[in-house]
């Protein structure tokens, strides 16, 4: 188990945004947690990535409690998230963007004297994080844009750089918030390819969505949430035919006449 | 125009007349550099002059009753000023935007309100250096090493740590960087280059007291930031030449260099807000989101 | 020296008295500081250029009576009107064109002060620099007795003053119809657009009135200071608005109220106790440790917002 939650809360006054979840993603898989608005997802991805800290319940990672750690500490150790809004370092080239995010992974102190001088070997390993970061941008195929300010990228485009500087944390496991939110489909068809790829090469993910057909082609297992609460966990397919889960998505007349299997 | 012919004809004459002018401008010129320093970092900290205050003070008073020689004292002060940032930036650095402003002000106030009411200081009175001198070599010496430094960081893992700060610290948090560490370094190292540049101010006079440090001088190295913009590590440069020499380009209106100070500041905000701003040109950013319980 | 300090210096009265001083020095305080916290609350800018406003309040009102021969309240209003239009004038050309382009607030800051220099300098170059007082026995030249104590009455209408003011524009922006579109669009502009209130107009409004409340208490300082200058919104009182309206939390008018006459006593308090020359640092200790310390401020306005 790479990441394990026993009975995390989060109060926000007197609402209750993520009551005691319970949820443990084995390494290599690619776990989807889905629900409706208001369900608590985000506010459970921000707990996880140490956003927020939680009222009550921990957080294992990698055999590590890290409750209430902070998220640099959590990223240092291989924890990488998206935003469900896009933040990306706008002013930056898209290539510095990925660089940027390569931060844990490089020595602090004798780079930035090597490089204030001009050391040679200094010179050499920004090279090779260079040529690492392009090749980044090549698999989320922004290949051509590396010199393009961040800002000025097309939306979908944003979507992607957040993935490529993600990835650029060598990271255990990847949390991603809406990753296709207001993406075309094809731009999702792409995107669910990549998931997928990635995760036959070994990485962790959990996928927050609300495109269902994007989470039952690519997850293995789902996890729904609904006021706060797991109401559900396992295969996609046997998830979404749980009448509980439709029930939440739909109420309860909606749910007798509704084939979960749209896309919303 | 006078100012500009003389400069070209007769560097000599020019540098004789205008020595303390001169000396004056990389004084603005380091402190706009440490008013850069934390700009980059996305923090608008106006706290600046009162570190100078800290690094002039310390260095005057190190050499009148230590009998120190004002080089070292200079570098005492410098880092006086930094040891003083790290127990004011901890809480500070907390705050963002008008808050942070505020309460850097409030410890500008705060630097200055101690001065006047510490008799060794010679509270209202100031001090008196016997022995100042107005070479331009320290000062645009260290500016040429502070710049070289500068430019070379940019690049660095400290640079652009500093740069995915300011433009999205969510994000550079998300990506392994200590936000509150690098802001602190920041700061720190912007009340030392202060506290240098302040040193190094009461060196060229020959009386020091509160009146250089006011609220004033704040806003002055604000509108010197702003003028060159944070774009480059020129621009403070230009900014504060170009501003702490206007008056003299522009003798004949000598009288309303506030004023063109005030139209420059609200012109460039308003139709050149890069750097200072970090907005592009006209795009509204959407803002970030806010604090409360989401979905 | 603020109103408080210079009080304390000269008068050696009893303790009451110097209460009293703090009162007053208060009571200028917290009506500067409502029209600088309703800014804030509705736009989430700090105007800067407010200071300048109170030292033109002060300077025309005197222009009027000293060169042109005004009545003394003839001339407080007209020149309060010139303020407000000021107002009006620092939205069109510092705010407006930063709100259309989507500027962050910080923008705004910077163009008020270059405001500031500007109205600050113009008026430096026109009016010299020297202090003026106003002619005495202009107005509210007497005074009250009540037992030992003295009461200026220019003292005492600024009190009386600042907090009918305060009490009014409380009102307005609690009850009227007026004030439910200027909280609307202090809470969401964007939202209050949509439900047909001019933001535009609103906001010129707020700017007016804060500008003429700021112009009053210029003037009331002025008079009671016998002192006006092109620096007297600089010297003193612009920082110490800004303790105000932090330590009263900022958008809360009842919290700048509160907060000015704290002020005002704490400053009298001491330089009393500690010596006159501390006093000056009192406002941004408080100041520095209540945002530090206490980021909402005495009061939490329904529009302080943490940036």
């Amino acid at each position: 188990m790479i990441l394990q939650l026993s009975g995390v809360t989060r109060r926000f006054g007197g609402v209750t945004a993520v009551d005691g979840v319970d949820l443990d993603v084995a390494e290599g898989e690619l776990c989807g947690l889905i629900g409706p608005n208001g369900s608590g997802k985000t506010t459970l991805i921000d707990l996880v990535s140490g956003f927020q800290p939680p009222d009550a319940g921990g957080v294992t990672f990698g055999g590590e409690a890290v409750t209430g750690w902070p998220p640099h500490r959590l990223a240092a150790r291989g924890l990488a998230r998206t935003f469900q809004r896009v933040r990306l370092f706008g002013e930056l080239s898209v290539l510095d963007n990925v660089l940027v995010g390569m931060h844990a992974r490089t020595r602090p102190w004798t780079g930035e004297l090597g490089r204030l001088v001009g050391l040679p070997s200094a010179g050499a390993a920004a090279r090779r994080r260079e040529d690492e970061a392009r090749s980044l941008l090549e698999r989320v195929g922004l290949t051509g844009m590396e010199d393009r300010p961040a800002a000025g990228l097309a939306y979908g485009q944003q979507r992607r750089l957040e993935i490529a500087r993600a990835l650029a944390l060598s990271p255990r496991l990847v949390l991603l918030d809406e990753p296709v939110a207001g993406m075309n489909p094809s731009e999702v068809g792409r995107l669910a390819e990549l998931f997928a790829q990635l995760n036959r090469e070994g990485l962790t993910m959990l996928l927050v969505e609300h495109h269902l057909r994007l989470v039952v082609e690519v997850c293995s297992r789902v996890a729904v949430l609904n006021y706060g609460r797991k109401i559900a966990d396992g295969p996609p397919g046997r998830v979404l035919e749980d009448p509980a889960v439709a029930e939440a998505y739909l109420g309860k007349a909606g749910a007798a006449d509704q084939n979960l299997g749209q896309a919303p | 125009m006078q100012f500009f012919t003389q400069l070209l004809t007769d560097p000599l004459g020019f540098y004789r007349a205008h020595q303390l002018l001169l000396a004056q401008v990389g004084i603005n010129a380091l402190l706009t550099l440490s008013m850069y320093i934390t700009l980059r970092a996305g923090m608008l900290t106006l706290a600046n002059v009162g570190f100078m205050a800290v690094g002039a003070y310390t260095s005057v008073l190190l050499h009148l009753h230590g009998h120190l020689p004002l080089a070292l004292t200079v570098l005492v002060g410098a880092l006086a000023a930094g040891l003083l940032a790290l127990p004011i930036g901890i809480p500070t650095l907390r705050l963002s935007g008008v808050f942070l402003a505020i309460a850097t002000i409030g410890f500008g106030q705060v630097v200055v309100a101690a001065i006047l009411n510490v008799p060794i200081t010679g509270e209202g009175r100031g001090l008196t250096i016997p022995d100042a001198s107005s070479s331009l070599l320290p000062a645009y010496l260290s500016l040429v090493v502070v710049v070289y430094v500068l430019w070379r960081l940019r690049r660095t893992r400290l640079g652009m740590a500093w740069d995915a700060i300011r433009e999205d610290a969510p994000a550079a948090e998300a990506q392994g960087i200590d936000v509150a560490r690098y802001r602190l370094l920041a700061f720190v190292l912007g009340a030392v280059l202060a506290g240098y540049a302040g040193a190094l101010e009461a060196r060229i006079n020959f009386f020091i007291d509160t009146s250089l440090y006011s609220f004033q001088r704040v806003v002055g190295v604000l509108v010197f930031a702003v003028f060159g913009g944070i774009g480059r590590v020129a621009g403070p440069l230009v900014g504060s030449a170009t501003l702490t020499a206007l008056p003299e380009i522009i003798r004949f209106a000598r009288q309303y260099r506030d004023t063109v100070y005030g139209v420059i500041l609200i012109a460039l905000v308003i139709f050149r807000p890069r750097g200072l701003i970090g907005g592009r040109t006209g795009r509204a950013r959407p803002a970030p989101p806010r604090e409360r319980a989401p979905s | 020296m603020g109103p408080g300090a210079a009080l304390a210096a000269g008068v050696t009265g009893s303790l009451p008295a110097q209460a009293l001083n703090g009162i007053f020095a208060g009571s200028i305080y917290a009506l500067f500081a409502v029209g600088y916290t309703l800014v804030f609350g509705v736009l989430d800018i700090l105007n800067l250029a407010h200071s300048a406003v109170f030292m033109l309040g002060a300077v025309f009102a005197y222009g009027l009576v000293v060169a042109v021969g005004v009545p003394f309240w003839l001339a407080v209003l007209l020149a309060t009107l010139a303020c407000a239009a000021i107002g009006f004038g620092i939205e069109l050309v510092a705010f407006r064109p930063l709100r259309r382009r989507g500027a962050p607030p910080i923008g705004a800051l910077l163009t008020s002060i270059g405001l500031a220099l500007i109205f600050v300098n113009l008026t430096e170059v026109r009016f010299g620099a020297n202090s003026q007082r106003f002619p005495e026995r202009v107005a509210l030249s007497g005074a009250l007795r009540l037992g030992s104590l003295v009461l200026p009455d220019a003292k005492v209408a600024s009190l009386v003053l600042s907090l009918a003011l305060a009490a009014a524009l409380g009102y307005v922006v609690r009850r009227t119809r007026t004030g439910r579109a200027i909280r609307a669009v202090a809470e969401n502009p964007k939202a209050a657009q949509l439900m047909g209130i001019d933001v535009d107009a609103v906001i010129a409004w707020t700017l007016v009135v804060s500008s003429a409340l700021g112009a009053v208490a210029g003037i009331l300082y002025g008079l009671s200071q016998a002192d006006v200058n092109p620096f007297m919104g600089r010297d003193q009182i612009e920082l110490k608005g800004l303790a105000v309206i932090v330590l009263g939390g900022m958008g809360s008018i009842p919290g700048a109220v509160l907060a000015g006459y704290l002020l005002g006593l704490a400053e009298v308090a001491a330089a009393v106790f500690l010596g006159s020359n501390i006093s000056s640092g009192v406002a941004f200790a408080m100041l520095f440790v209540a945002l530090v310390a206490v980021p909402g401020g005495l009061l939490r306005g329904r529009t302080a917002r943490r940036v």
